[in-house]
């Protein structure tokens, strides 16, 4: 997979054009949560939720930016073998289930009250399976490469 | 793609660990390398060929 190779200033820029663009996914992103989930109703002020979510956000890229930058090819190839066959497989294996839950006559009840809440346990379960097969992918990459 | 990276390292007894110190990766990239199960990128392909003063076709054989 090859990499392109950008000048010092060309690279800060990217870097926080990404931090813009992902800022600004996570925080539509949470504003159409809060609205799905209630959460709008929360004690907490929306604004102080969405503005530690932003710092939080910018601070795991930073972090993550920084940790991709000291490891070595190797160690990339297999996160990336993770990422790509590894998640990709899982989304599919998360669509299947989703689709026998939902599609065919319904035989599972969830405990859930609404919309919000279904949506929620959605993302979890999508999320779950792709942490999965990340997990899976490295590994497998490792147990090749190393046999 | 094949390689001879074990054979050099071994006739300058280097551990797997000399290796990776002297190309600055992990020492489970290199044993990736000499599996033969992961194919370098051209820098550290060249970084390999200048460390053991040959050229990166006599280090690196094709399969195809």
């Amino acid at each position: 997979m090859s990499m392109l190779k950008l000048d010092g200033s060309r690279k800060r820029m990217t870097g926080l054009a990404m931090i813009l663009v992902f800022g600004l996914a996570g925080g539509i992103g949470f504003l159409k949560g809060a609205q799905m989930t209630g959460a709008e109703d929360s004690p907490v002020p929306l604004a102080v939720l969405l503005a530690l979510l932003v710092i939080a956000l910018t601070a795991a890229l930073r972090l993550s930016w920084k940790w991709w930058a000291s490891v070595d090819e190797g160690v990339r190839s297999a996160h990336m073998n993770g990422w790509y066959h590894g998640g990709s497989i899982a989304t599919m294996v998360a669509l299947v289930v989703a689709l026998a839950l939902f599609a065919g006559p319904q035989t599972v009840t969830f405990p859930l009250t609404g919309a919000g809440e279904l949506f929620g346990l959605g993302v979890l379960f999508c999320f779950a399976m792709q942490f999965v097969g990340y997990v899976v992918g490295w590994a497998v990459w490792w147990a090749r490469a190393s046999r | 793609m094949k390689n001879r990276l074990k054979v050099l390292r071994a006739e300058r007894d280097w551990s797997q660990a000399d290796l990776a110190a002297r190309l600055e990766v992990s020492r489970q990239t290199v044993n990736a390398l000499e599996t033969g199960k992961y194919d370098p990128s051209l820098p550290l392909a060249f970084k390999i060929a200048r460390l053991f003063e040959q050229s990166i076709e006599a280090i690196f054989q094709d399969e195809a």
